[in-house]
């Protein structure tokens, strides 16, 4: 068991806190009291002597249907790695309480193609077997016995490739095609018990696909083993859902069968905040009114308004922030929308959300009031000292970005402190953002991942250098 | 006729008392013979009192005065003649009087004849002494200071320091201290006179003369007491004194009888051991983990583990019936009052069936009856909560009791973070409790006494975090808040009915009503409460001194409704609207049997029905899994079969013996059933215990109790393993082929309250299992603690001072060993994974902790004030060299590289206390 602990790195901890006193004061009473760590939990910075990952993301979607073929990307910021091996497994086990998972029947990706991007990332493009749910350990007996109490009679005694398979077919079916939809009747109406030109045809095919599709819902796990020169490994175990969900989008089961999409960073940025102990920060904080300067290091939109330096001064705080703007929603005319406790309004054409701020949107339109809950985006930030060797230099030389200083809560927010340097030789450093989203209580939902990285220049002034030696 | 004159000398004695007198018998007679020997003595046949001289009486002159008297023939008194005097005045008087006596004459030769007497006439004053009356003019009470407890044996001491001041003395001052020294209830003792304090402390004084006094009281474990007090002429003085214990720490020592040791394994603690260990907070119920065969808690929480077993097998009683929530806040103080306990009693083992539904212990509290002497009471407050009790008589029959304590948590942790260390929190925490207790006690004849006892506590938490973002507001609006709140309110009444000397029924009734809701971020809800009732009736009938036959109810009925909204596994959002009917139903019976005078035997059979159980339950008592025989073929309950017996080698040596079959409801309760998070189809688990113990009484205050046990489990509910998973994903969240073995060795040595010193050395040698279903072997349980010493001591300072000590070495907990990672989970989690050792395959560093404790007790005329500090991780204060760690588990940095453990700061609780 690796229990030892370095005198350096307890002395490094002493002498960063001493010299970061006037910006650590609360936190440190925070942490201690809370956490008492004697080391950081966290690895928010990024050094060079061990194999690092800021994790996956996955194209198109975060979710994939049997047979479909998706792009995983993966980042290895750190020590440079030489080689990524692939594996993956599409029956994952959970206990009830989800405390416990077991992965089964662990396979090597049979990849279309591996774009070598290393050592920073690798992209590998693979096809989801077809069979994905014919041979799936994750489909418990009693989820196939529920599923099949709910479908026509003679679907009961089908088995789980029997219904895989019909789903299969049905997801490959384009039900706005009245032949393809009738080739598909002729393979199976005596079993949906359902013909053409019965009137509850959709409806049936409704509850049949929504079952299947609910139950026919896996969380696979993708593994990336990547291998430094060294020999040095780290695994790196990614989650991805496995539904047919994508195959209905076009469908009149769309609105029951969601899709969850990639975020998008579309920009990181910097405020820089009057006042040296600015603790906590929010740009719609009215008190910082005219105490603030933002600088863009990367804009998807307007890539010249970013900037590759920025100036580091006494009186001033750091915080870098990012945006995702992916959330989206339509509205239709004729539906309320909530604006705040009091005030409703009533749209008078479509209208397309896209606010990250909200956390939920209650409107009314005909079928009732209701509450359509946002995703949640959390983000995590991590960097590299570019500048300096952040395994050997002391901590107070580096750059340092401070868990849990954001006003979003947890360290997973937008917006998070940085704590520049005191040693002006550190003047390059890359951030890391990755952004992912969350939302609770959809079945078997994906985590959809969006990872993006920007280096910033640092200039110290005079006044900076002077008061830091 | 030869002719002889004869003359006697005789002395005779008499007594001259004032102007009474007294003749006594002539005791010498010396006769001179003249012409014939004298055949007669004369014989005073009229005596004649001297008059005592008044201007003698206050010198209280007393003495013998020699008289020559001439006797002539006609036993007159011819002459009478002073030969040795006391006083002139007196030997005047003493002579007038004795020349009128008169005598039957001599006889000589058969005449009468004159002769000369001696006579000795003894002068006292008893006569006027006599003449003192009784009357009472000094009483009082002498109570203890502070408690004002009344002192029964007090010796009274009366010292007169002025002895001339009452002039209405007639008589010598120690003539009259002599005379009142005889009245009835006071002793004269040199000079002092002596009276003793009855039962009620109360004492009384007759007759003492006027004038300054000196009162001066002595009394086992009290002070000296001295007072000056004034006895006035004509007027009678009463007074209180109130004398200084020498200790009042025993103060709370309620005596209600040493019940007889029957079970095997039944450790007794009474109210003034628990206030004197340190780290419990004066806390009864907490004490218990400092007893053999209890596991020691993490951050000293409240968890009883009993012998190895699981948290759930052990069973809370008050008075009986089941205690919905024995702790607030899960461990930080108990819910019942334990000013309000008589004793607090742990079976660790092979108990009786007079208990049920638990596989491992019992802990039984008993609520004490009130005061009846007066009225009593405290006030307490430390930095977590404030507490107060009243109780007293009402009348003759009935009597009272009441308490409430709340907390103030939250103002103090603001206080301490926004005032003392200038921290502004994140988020908003106000967590409180409350309890309150009333009791009421009537008897209801001489043979029937019946009690109430009103009990409900309340424990909130409201967590709101300003920025948290939290879960989905389908389960909850409120996703930056996190609440629970837990209440009951219960009423137990009891009806104690000695019918003959030999039929005794004692019936309880408690009635519940539990509410808990809970929530947490927009991730889950639960309300859930039942309206719970309880149910125990014991009948015993004595045959004879030797043989009782006990017959038992105990039936719990609860009702209990649970909402819950939660996410699964799959991020769905689950409603769980459940109801369960939860017992068990139980009856027994056993006998105490003695067959000879110092065996003990005492089998007893009980049979507990599960009606939240759907399972063929089995039918004959298994001490094993009984798999070769279908025993399954009973209803949804288990039958238990209990003998245990007690052998007294002689006063010093007991051995004892006890097996036992035990079964309980599946554990988590409720949970394990659950339709939803568990399986309904679970039978209860099952289990056998086997005790051996001797004891031996090393003296009067220390003796020793060492007992061996081997407890078996099985068809316990578990989770599933990852490996039975991999061969069937379809296991149900519980199944119920869970088994456990429990093996140790026991020792308390125990040191009773002595004059200055009370302590006790608890060890445990245990080893508990489980059978590990992903290794196939048994592992150790995850709170098997191999060495548990504990050692407790407390001496009472000079100065009304007390202190305590608890030393504890325990075993690190077993633990999982993690390795460095070499894992990043880039999912939801995004954190490393360590890579995971063989379960529970090692130790976390042993646990060693030194908690002090100290108290100062003030008294006053009617109050006693207690100054306490009591601190825990005491070696803490003096370097930072050692923390033991106080869970199974390890803190890790972020890839498991490096790893701390959790231990407990030094936390002192620093309180007052006020008993009136």
């Amino acid at each position: 068991m690796h229990t030892q602990k370095t005198n350096t790195s307890r002395c490094a901890t002493r002498l960063f806190i001493r010299w970061r006193i006037p910006y650590m004061l609360q936190a440190l009473l925070v942490v201690s009291a809370l956490l008492c760590e004697p080391f950081p939990t966290r690895y928010d910075r990024i050094e060079d002597n061990a194999v690092r990952s800021t994790g996956f993301t996955y194209y198109p979607y975060a979710e994939g249907a049997p047979g479909d073929t998706i792009r995983i990307r993966a980042f290895f910021p750190g020590k440079p790695v030489t080689s990524v091996s692939w594996q993956m497994s599409y029956s994952r086990v959970f206990n009830v309480y989800a405390s416990r998972d077991t992965v089964l029947d662990v396979f090597d990706i049979d990849a279309i193609a591996v774009s070598d991007r290393l050592p920073d990332s690798v992209d590998i493009t693979f096809a989801i077997p077809e069979s994905t749910f014919f041979y799936t350990k994750a489909i418990l007996q009693q989820a196939l016995d529920l599923c099949k109490s709910r479908l026509p009679a003679g679907m009961r005694n089908m088995t789980q490739q029997d219904l895989a398979g019909l789903l299969l077919d049905f997801g490959n079916t384009d039900l706005g095609d009245a032949a393809a939809l009738a080739a598909f009747l002729d393979r199976w109406s005596a079993t949906l018990d359902v013909t053409m030109d019965d009137p509850a045809l959709m409806e049936t095919l409704t509850e049949v696909g929504t079952a299947l599709l609910y139950t026919f819902s896996v969380s696979g796990v993708v593994y990336a083993n990547a291998t430094a020169g060294d020999g040095s490994r780290l695994r790196v175990k990614g989650e991805f859902t496995i539904r047919y969900n994508r195959r209905f989008q076009n469908t009149v089961l769309a609105p029951l069968v969601p899709v969850n999409r990639n975020p998008a960073l579309r920009w990181v940025g910097m405020y820089t905040v009057q006042g040296s102990n600015v603790y906590s920060f929010s740009p719609s904080d009215r008190d910082f009114d005219g105490k603030v300067t933002f600088s863009y290091l990367y804009n998807e939109l307007f890539p010249d308004s970013a900037v590759d330096t920025v100036v580091i001064d006494t009186g001033y705080s750091y915080f870098l922030a990012a945006d995702s703007g992916i959330m989206s929603y339509t509205l239709h005319r004729g539906d309320s929308v909530q604006i705040n406790d009091t005030t409703w309004l009533v749209l008078d054409h479509d209208t397309t959300i896209i606010d990250t701020a909200l956390d939920r949107i209650t409107f009314t339109n005909s079928s009732g009031r209701d509450t359509f809950e946002l995703e949640t985006v959390y983000f995590d930030w991590q960097y590299q000292n570019l500048a300096l060797d952040s395994v050997t230099e002391p901590l107070d030389s580096l750059l340092f970005l401070f868990p849990g200083s954001t006003n979003g809560g947890g360290g997973q927010s937008s917006i998070v402190k940085m704590l520049p340097s005191l040693d002006p030789r550190m003047n390059r450093a890359r951030i890391w953002v990755t952004a992912y989203d969350y939302l609770l209580g959809e079945y078997n939902r994906p985590s959809a991942f969006a990872t993006r990285n920007v280096e910033i220049g640092f200039s110290y002034t005079a006044a900076y250098k002077n008061a830091r030696q | 006729m030869k002719r002889f004159a004869c003359m006697l000398t005789l002395a005779a004695c008499m007594a001259l008392s004032g102007s009474a007198q007294e003749l006594e018998p002539t005791d010498t007679a010396d006769s001179l013979v003249e012409q014939a020997p004298l055949e007669k003595e004369p014989v005073l046949t009229n005596f004649v009192k001297a008059t005592y001289p008044e201007a003698l009486l206050k010198q209280g002159i007393t003495g013998t005065v020699m008289l020559d008297l001439v006797v002539n023939e006609q036993g007159i008194v011819d002459s009478c003649a002073v030969v040795k005097g006391v006083h002139p005045l007196l030997d005047s008087a003493v002579a007038v009087a004795a020349a009128r006596f008169t005598f039957s004459p001599a006889m000589a030769g058969g005449k009468p004849v004159p002769v000369l007497l001696t006579y000795e006439y003894r002068v006292t004053l008893e006569d006027v002494v006599r003449t003192i009356t009784e009357y009472v003019n000094f009483s009082g009470r002498v109570v203890e200071r502070g408690t004002r407890a009344p002192v029964p044996g007090a010796l009274v001491y009366v010292t007169f320091r002025d002895t001339a001041s009452d002039t209405t003395i007639k008589v010598p001052f120690s003539a009259y201290l002599q005379k009142i020294g005889t009245f009835e209830g006071q002793d004269l003792q040199g000079s002092d006179l002596v009276t003793t304090a009855d039962s009620a402390g109360g004492f009384t004084f007759t007759s003492l003369p006027a004038g300054r006094m000196q009162v001066t009281i002595q009394a086992p474990g009290c002070e000296r007491f001295v007072e000056n007090e004034t006895i006035e002429y004509g007027k009678a003085l009463e007074a209180t004194y109130r004398v200084q214990r020498n200790d009042y720490s025993d103060y709370e020592i309620v005596v209600y009888g040493k019940a007889e040791k029957k079970e095997v394994a039944q450790r007794t603690l009474t109210l003034n051991e628990v206030k004197k260990i340190p780290g419990f907070g004066g806390d009864a119920v907490k004490v218990i983990q400092a007893l053999p065969g209890v596991a020691r808690a993490a951050f000293s929480m409240g968890s009883i583990i009993v012998r190895g077993a699981g948290t759930g097998d052990t069973h809370f009683y008050v008075d009986g019936v089941t205690i919905p929530i024995l702790f607030h806040f899960g461990g930080l103080i108990s819910t019942y009052n334990s000013n309000a306990l008589a004793s607090v009693d742990l079976y660790p083992g092979g108990f009786g069936t007079r208990y049920g539904s638990a596989l491992a212990g019992v802990v039984e509290l008993t609520g004490r009856r009130p005061k009846t002497d007066r009225v009593h009471g405290y006030l307490d407050a430390n930095l977590f909560d404030a507490s107060c009790l009243v109780e007293g008589p009402i009348s003759e029959k009935a009597s009272f009791l009441v308490s409430a304590r709340r907390s103030y948590i939250a103002n103090m942790l603001s206080f301490f973070l926004e005032k003392i260390a200038h921290v502004e929190l994140p988020f908003n925490v106000v967590p409180y409790y409350w309890d309150y207790l009333a009791r009421l006690d009537y008897d209801l004849t001489k043979n029937q006494h019946f009690y109430c006892t009103l009990f409900g506590a309340q424990d909130r938490l409201d967590l709101v975090v300003n920025e948290v973002r939290g879960g989905s507001s389908r389960v909850d609006e409120e996703t930056n808040r996190a609440t629970t709140d837990i209440s009951f309110n219960m009423a137990i009444s009891g009806w104690d009915w000695d019918l003959t000397s030999r039929l005794r029924n004692e019936l309880r009734y408690a009635i519940c009503d539990l509410t808990e809701q809970s929530k947490a971020f927009g991730y889950f809800t639960v309300d859930g409460g039942a309206l719970a009732h309880y149910i125990r009736d014991q009948f015993s009938m004595k045959f004879s001194e030797a043989f009782t036959w006990n017959l038992g109810l105990d039936v719990q009925v609860i009702p209990y409704d649970i909402d819950l909204t939660t996410l699964n596994a799959k991020n769905e959002i689950v409603r769980d609207s459940s109801h369960l009917d939860l017992g068990p139903y139980g009856v027994y019976t056993g006998l105490e049997w003695k067959p000879v005078k110092r065996l003990t035997l005492m089998p007893g059979l009980r049979f507990d029905y599960y009606p939240e159980l759907i399972y063929d339950g089995s039918v004959v008592p298994e001490f094993w899994n009984y798999r070769g025989f279908n025993n399954n073929r009973g209803i949804s309950g288990e039958p238990s079969l209990r003998v245990s017996g007690r052998y007294e080698l002689n006063d010093i040596h007991t051995v004892k013996l006890s097996a036992g079959t035990y079964n309980e409801t599946p554990q988590p309760l409720g949970q394990a059933i659950d339709n939803i998070w568990g399986n309904p189809s679970l039978p209860a688990p099952k289990g056998s215990q086997y005790v051996a113990g001797y004891e031996w009484k090393i003296t009067d205050l220390i003796h020793a109790d060492l007992q061996t046990y081997f407890n078996r489990q099985w068809d316990v509910a578990r989770t599933p393993s990852s490996r039975e998973l991999a061969i069937d994903p379809s296991l149900p969240t519980y199944i119920s082929n869970g088994k456990a073995r429990m093996g140790g060795m026991e020792l308390m040595l125990k040191h009773e309250q002595g004059q200055r010193f009370f302590g006790w050395l608890a060890y445990s040698l245990s080893l508990s299992q489980r059978w590990d279903y992903q290794n196939e072997k048994w592992t150790v349980y995850t709170h098997d603690q191999t060495h548990n010493l504990q050692l407790i001591g407390s001496y009472k300072l000079p100065l009304q001072q007390e202190t305590g000590v608890r030393l504890r070495y325990v075993t690190g907990d077993p633990t999982t060993p993690l390795y460095p990672s070499t894992t990043f989970n880039a999912g939801m989690a995004r954190r490393y994974e360590p890579n995971v050792g063989e379960y529970n395959s090692d130790r976390v560093d042993p646990y060693i902790s030194f908690d002090v404790r100290y108290e100062k007790t003030f008294t006053y005329n009617t109050w006693l004030w207690h100054l306490y500090v009591d601190v825990t991780h005491f070696e803490n204060l003096f370097g930072k060299g050692y923390k033991s760690p106080e869970m199974g588990q390890y803190r890790w940095n972020y890839d498991y590289n490096y790893q701390a453990v959790f231990s407990d700061v030094t936390r002192p609780a620093l309180g007052i206390r006020v008993d009136f």
